[in-house]
């Protein structure tokens, strides 16, 4: 065999490696819809895009409790499966009416909240039977995320691009946002370091990101052709875009970054959902009532059987920089102070440690203050030390835990 | 005209206002009444008499020489102890009577009750002594229910406390038994035996974590001090004793039999005896406590993470301010002087919570008592993380000048956690 035909055949090999290589932490996951359908991943800002499994033609994703993979929504039937990283599906539930098109993990860790634009329903979608959690909204409700700075419900809506408050526990919403002109919201997500919101809408047939403040004003914007999906990083801040076959990578003004076009020719894919992978670091079980014990669940999948640390806030602004793009979302404020790193015993157990050497995982529980008032919003965050990440610190997002008894 | 119609009329108020003879009459009434009232230290005692149909409740501020009557009632006598919050006694089988002597029906329960204790969550368990089904009830509210039955080995089930330091009860049978009833399960184990010899009356010592008890029949003739394991540390023969209880604050131990009241030291050496002309010769004292002892209440569950709520009644210290702590244990206490020990131990749990160290875990660990009867209410969030048993101390004192070292020190309430 000649030397250019081995060579030839190793550097297939060496992409076909690289292209199904599992997704890691911080990677960029898709989901797509067309003829060659499946959920993708790419170690941002890599050229080429890896294959997570062919299968699942999906209209929206999200990380997984525990970063146990991610959970999909099928495009026209009502299946919600969870799919590893190796590839492997788990079903989740069946029953749902199809129609449903972007979902958002409930910090019960049980659930997910689905929105569905065909009914206007919201609903509480799990292994367990799912129940509606809001009879109806006004208007289509078609994408949602999770409010970080109330525990609410971030709901965008097919009639007039408004966003909507959604109180879970009181089972009411507030009008956040509501666009001028016909607007179509198509994806939402949260920012923790400003407290906004990164919205993907269609405005007049224009497709745009725009950064719409907690006080329900549009702070920027930025048009991008063929947007429909989005998501933040909450550890650098960045937003990302997904389009047809695009991502793009913007600055939490709006600012365009880096563009990436993975579009090969006679692959007839979109993407549809877009996601970080493995940036649930945390993940809570409880819903916030009745009152007890609230578990955190730390996965660091890339810093096994390191020391890490977990600490509580009231606010998550302003984090503590570990570097410029790699920030912990807690607020150093007295309740910071007592509980960082376990130094509050009684009260929080597992506040620091060694995570498993095979997961990456640790326990931290802490039994919730009865002292602060109904309504009261807690933080959890946690960071695991290793040297090969910027500030030898792999930082986890911060979960909102409201006190709603 | 009759009263009700004078006191309606006109000239009924006049007679009320201008009248002296009735002015210095409800003026001395007014002072006897608030003279009789108990106060915090008081100890607090019941009559038995034989073939009497009335029996009474006294106080005395000891060791002063002459009792007071705080409240008299035609039959029957019963058990007798400080209730929840320092509002009143429970009595008999089963009233509650104030520190105005008013008495209120709780509930009505047997005859064979023989004695009461208070649980964390403000139920009431009682002992009866049915030798043919010896069992603990527990009454909460007016419901009587049965928590436990033991063997009838175990008859004749007379008195009751709680172990401070588990949580748990500690009862003494008529056959000798010194049990522990486990608080959750009611398993019972034996801390100590001595077939033949009845237990008629025991507490719990927090400064050393031992009971006393009576023993040796009714009247009996022996106090000991026991230890956890059963060991008989000191005891005390040829007195007549019937009842006893256990001052937290000073460590005093309070025996009464007869119509004589001791004081002990914890190893039992006699401190002060006083002899009070109590009815007939076939009276004596049945029972006895201390007048608001219960400074410190606690209502919790003991679920982990749960709210606990400590009611605090300093009746003394009123309009002072306060501070509460918890502690994993009680010992040892921290002396204010030889007297005034306040039975929680420094520990970390102690630091972290003192006066409220601890904010939104801990709620209204420090402020000012209420001007009108000296209440309070704090909260904590009981600790996670602790195995099912634990106990938490929950401890309180109020600044007052004129309590020796300037402290109102109050008593330590047990919260076990499930």
């Amino acid at each position: 065999m000649k030397e250019h035909t081995i060579l030839a055949i190793l550097t297939a090999m060496i992409l076909i490696a690289q292209a199904n290589a599992q997704p890691v932490q911080g990677d960029l996951v898709l989901s797509t819809t067309g003829r060659t359908h499946g959920v993708y991943h790419v170690t941002w800002p890599s050229t080429t895009l890896g294959t997570v499994t062919r299968y699942g033609e999906a209209r929206g994703i999200r990380t997984a409790y525990k970063n146990a993979g991610v959970c999909l929504i099928g495009k026209s039937q009502g299946w919600f499966l969870q799919l590893s990283a190796t590839g492997s599906f788990t079903t989740l539930n069946t029953l749902i009416p199809s129609g449903c098109t972007d979902l958002e993990l409930d910090p019960d860790g049980d659930y997910y909240m689905a929105v569905n634009s065909q009914d206007s329903r919201i609903y509480r979608v799990g292994a367990k039977p799912a129940f509606l959690a809001l009879s109806s909204l006004e208007g289509a409700p078609s994408a949602i995320c999770r409010d970080g700075n109330t525990g609410d419900w971030i709901v965008g809506t097919r009639t007039h691009g408004r966003l909507l408050r959604v109180d879970w526990y009181e089972k009411k919403f507030t009008t956040l946002y509501s666009a001028p002109s016909a607007s179509d919201v198509l994806g939402v997500d949260f920012m923790p370091q400003t407290g906004e919101y990164a919205v993907v809408r269609t405005r007049n047939t224009i497709q745009e990101l725009v950064i719409i403040t907690a006080g329900g004003s549009v702070r920027a914007s930025r048009e991008i052709p063929d947007a429909l999906a989005v998501t933040a990083n909450h550890k650098t801040g960045r937003i990302f875009v997904a389009t047809g076959q695009t991502i793009v990578e913007l600055t939490g003004d709006a600012k365009i970054m880096t563009s990436r076009d993975y579009g090969v020719a006679g692959m007839n894919r979109r993407f549809t959902g877009i996601d970080v992978w493995g940036d649930r670091n945390v993940s809570l079980s409880s819903s916030g009532f009745p009152p007890g014990i609230v578990t955190a669940h730390l996965r660091f999948p890339l810093s096994r059987g390191v020391n890490y640390v977990a600490a509580l806030s009231f606010g998550q602004r302003p984090g503590i920089a570990f570097g410029p793009d790699n920030v912990l979302n807690l607020a150093m404020d007295s309740l910071f102070l007592y509980t960082a790193a376990g130094a509050l015993p009684y009260f929080t157990t597992g506040f620091a440690g060694v995570t498993s050497s095979s997961s990456g995982g640790a326990t931290a529980r802490f039994a919730i203050p009865h002292g602060i008032p109904v309504g009261t919003c807690m933080y959890v965050g946690a960071a695991a030390v290793n040297p090969a990440f910027p500030g030898g610190l792999d930082v986890g997002n911060v979960m909102c835990y409201k006190k709603w008894l | 005209m009759d009263l009700a119609a004078r006191l309606v009329s006109g000239r009924g108020n006049i007679m009320i206002r201008f009248n002296p003879v009735f002015i210095l009459m409800a003026a001395a009434s007014l002072c006897s009444s608030g003279a009789a009232q108990p106060v915090q230290g008081d100890l607090v005692l019941s009559k038995f008499e034989y073939l009497s149909t009335t029996t009474d409740i006294y106080t005395v501020t000891w060791p002063a020489p002459t009792l007071k009557t705080l409240y008299t009632r035609t039959w029957k006598p019963g058990p007798l102890l400080t209730a929840y919050g320092n509002r009143f006694v429970y009595y008999a089988h089963l009233d509650k009577v104030s520190s105005l002597g008013i008495s209120t029906k709780v509930t009505s329960i047997s005859d064979n009750v023989s004695d009461y204790e208070l649980d964390q969550d403000g139920t009431l368990m009682a002992c009866d002594l049915d030798h043919k089904k010896p069992c603990l009830l527990r009454i909460s509210g007016t419901m009587v229910a049965t928590f436990c039955t033991l063997s009838t080995v175990h008859r004749f089930l007379h008195p009751i406390c709680r172990d401070g330091d588990t949580g748990n009860w500690v009862v003494g049978t008529g056959n000798g038994g010194l049990l522990r009833v486990d608080r959750v399960t009611g398993d019972v184990t034996t801390i100590h035996s001595r077939p033949g010899v009845g237990i008629s009356g025991v507490d719990f010592l927090p400064r050393t974590g031992d009971f006393a008890v009576i023993r040796d029949g009714y009247p009996s003739k022996e106090i000991a001090v026991i230890d956890r394991t059963g060991t008989v540390l000191h005891s005390l023969t040829g007195l007549s004793l019937g009842c006893l209880t256990v001052n937290h604050r000073t460590g005093r131990i309070f025996a009464a039999g007869l119509k004589t009241v001791h004081e002990f030291s914890s190893d039992l050496n006699i401190v002060n005896t006083r002899t009070y002309p109590i009815g007939g010769s076939l009276a004596q004292f049945y029972y006895l406590d201390i007048w608001d002892d219960r400074n410190v209440s606690v209502t919790a569950s003991g679920e982990p993470a749960t709210r606990a709520q400590v009611d605090l009644c300093f009746f003394q210290s009123r309009s002072q301010p306060y501070v509460v702590a918890l502690s994993l244990s009680q010992r040892p206490g921290i002396a204010f002087g030889p007297d005034n020990v306040l039975n929680l131990a420094p520990d970390l749990l102690f630091l972290i919570t003192a006066g409220g160290a601890l904010p939104w875990w801990t709620e209204g660990f420090a402020g000012t008592l209420s001007s009108d009867q000296g209440t309070a209410i704090a909260s904590f969030t009981i600790p996670i993380g602790l195995p099912p048993g634990t106990c938490i101390h929950v401890g309180a004192v109020a600044v007052n000048p004129a309590f020796p070292d300037g402290l109102d020190v109050g008593n330590v309430a047990c919260v076990q956690v499930q």
